[in-house]
């Protein structure tokens, strides 16, 4: 099989199919093929199951040949996060307290994909319990980049990102409490959505922290993103908090261009000072929407430092609350890194907990009502620093203060925006100077994904970031 | 649950810094009506459609 299918996007794939010029099989096939020369190099899969994955590649392509297409990902294969639950099935949630737990459900997510027609490869590496800015990952091995396998992806959906940059999968679901869609999006160099809160239904996915937790597609392009939002979003009786309002066709958005829009460029100091090369970035994509017609003007955030602490008390406690008895009774079972990030939440009051949720009205009303005041998308950076490499990040063995301070450098441009509840895309903007990807973030109004996709469209129409392949 | 004396110090010192960073916010800005909930209809208010 050509490895040369496997190097398409998401939508030519989905679109191939449905002309009927490529079998599901085919692009399956081409998938398995890239995995075997890939997963040595990136540990990107946690689990495959190549014989299923054919025989539903078979199935969408004799509904194909019968006239039915489900929808616009009919017979796309794609791959997610090990947190998703499928029922029967095991779901470890990248820990060793679950490597054997079967899942009594099956994620919405996964049942709307499963309806779409999308094939399901396997599950995808990612941080312990979804709690790790970096990778890292001590039970089932480090999650490697594609660019360079010596440095992190990201997390902590780290095998979505580094499969779908290294073109094993088509697209992958991701999720997100402090930016762990967006951190893996921009270390690997492909798009990521974390959306409204409320915009994706959470049931049946491993929490990290119910009140900041969004599930997310990361994709090649913006394109296929804006494809899989739709198909996954939506209300869900399951989830009391996702939103009712209907969803919209987002990749019809997509060709409206930027002449009108007003992005406002920020390049917030927050935990970590930003480095040159990264503020380069920054500055370089805002030019080039300046040049496709969009009004570009400075942004003025506000204090960064006030929405992390925050946000680091609701998933402390929140955390704390849904892992105590496994900590109480066996705490040697989670990573030193991650069950010290949780401790905490031990002792915080209930007091601060509650204000800190009170908080947040008063955040997001006053963030709309001034960083986002007139303006349509706001740009910044997603991780402020050129990439690390895993051992420079290794915080395993000291624990507590040490890993505080390395989550807080990673995510002091993304948590915030879990704080706050709106839509962030992270899509690719460049490579540093050691040749590894430099992610930027467009955040806009509550449910204004649309506007975002079309911003992050136009921009791809005349860079090519994301078309480089790992080699 | 028990924690050696150094673990025990290392997380009452990040517990003051997140709960005085939430007190200060507090103080600035929490009225006695201020309900968690308000949240989300802020969101869903502020919706803007392009």
């Amino acid at each position: 099989m050509s490895a040369d299918l496997a190097l398409k996007d998401l939508s030519e794939i989905a679109d191939a199919i449905a002309a009927r010029t490529l079998t599901s099989v085919q692009a399956t096939e081409a998938c398995l093929a890239r995995i075997e020369s890939w997963q040595p190099r990136t540990n990107a899969f946690l689990r495959l199951d190549k014989d299923k994955a054919l025989a539903r590649a078979l199935a969408m392509d004799a509904e194909i040949a019968s006239g039915k297409r489900r929808s616009a990902l009919h017979g796309v294969p794609m791959a997610h996060k090990d947190m998703y639950y499928r029922k029967g099935e095991i779901s470890t949630g990248g820990s060793a307290i679950r490597k054997d737990w079967r899942a009594p459900v099956t994620a919405t997510v996964l049942e709307r994909l499963d309806h779409a027609g999308v094939v399901e490869l396997g599950f995808l590496n990612m941080a312990e319990f979804a709690a790790g800015p970096t990778g890292h990952n001590v039970h089932y091995g480090h999650c490697r980049n594609p660019w360079n396998g010596d440095y992190v992806t990201g997390g902590s959906s780290s095998g979505s990102g580094a499969s779908v940059a290294a073109r094993m999968v088509y697209g992958a679901l991701g999720s997100d409490t402090g930016g762990s869609i967006r951190l893996p999006a921009s270390a690997c160099g492909v798009v990521g959505m974390k959306a409204t809160y409320g915009r994706v239904s959470r049931a049946g996915a491993v929490a990290r922290s119910w009140s900041l937790d969004h599930v997310g597609p990361l994709t090649r392009t913006v394109r296929d993103n804006a494809r899989v939002l739709r198909i996954v979003a939506g209300a869900d009786p399951r989830d009391s908090t996702a939103s009712e309002k209907p969803v919209p066709d987002y990749e019809a958005l997509l060709e409206g261009g930027v002449s009108g829009l007003k992005v406002g460029v920020a390049l917030p100091e927050g935990l970590t000072p930003i480095d040159p090369q990264i503020g380069a970035a920054v500055e370089a994509a805002a030019a080039t929407l300046g040049k496709l017609g969009a009004t570009i003007s400075k942004a003025t955030l506000p204090d960064f430092n006030a929405l992390y602490r925050a946000a680091e008390v609701l998933v402390k406690c929140e955390a704390a609350a849904m892992h105590r008895p496994w900590i109480e009774s066996q705490p040697n079972s989670y990573a030193n890194q991650v069950r010290t990030r949780t401790e905490a939440g031990f002792f915080i009051p209930a007091t601060e907990y509650i204000d800190a949720l009170r908080l947040r009205a008063h955040f997001a009303a006053e963030f709309l009502a001034t960083a986002l005041a007139g303006i349509d998308a706001v740009l910044l950076p997603a991780i402020p620093f050129a990439l690390p490499t895993i051992a420079e990040t290794d915080v395993e063995a000291a624990g507590g203060p040490a890993t505080l301070a390395m989550v807080g450098r990673f995510t002091g441009l993304t948590r915030p925006f879990n704080t706050l509840g709106i839509p962030v895309l992270s899509v690719p903007g460049g490579f540093d100077a050691n040749g590894l990807p430099i992610g930027l973030q467009l955040v806009g109004h509550p449910f204004a994904e649309g506007t975002l996709y079309r911003i992050g469209h136009a921009y791809q129409g005349v860079t090519d970031h994301h078309k480089k392949v790992p080699a | 649950m028990k924690f050696e004396d150094k673990r025990l110090a290392e997380i009452l010192a990040e517990v003051k810094i997140l709960t005085d960073a939430v007190r200060k916010e507090s103080n600035a800005r929490l009225a006695f009506d201020d309900d968690p909930a308000a949240f989300a209809s802020v969101m869903a208010q502020e919706e803007k459609t392009k």
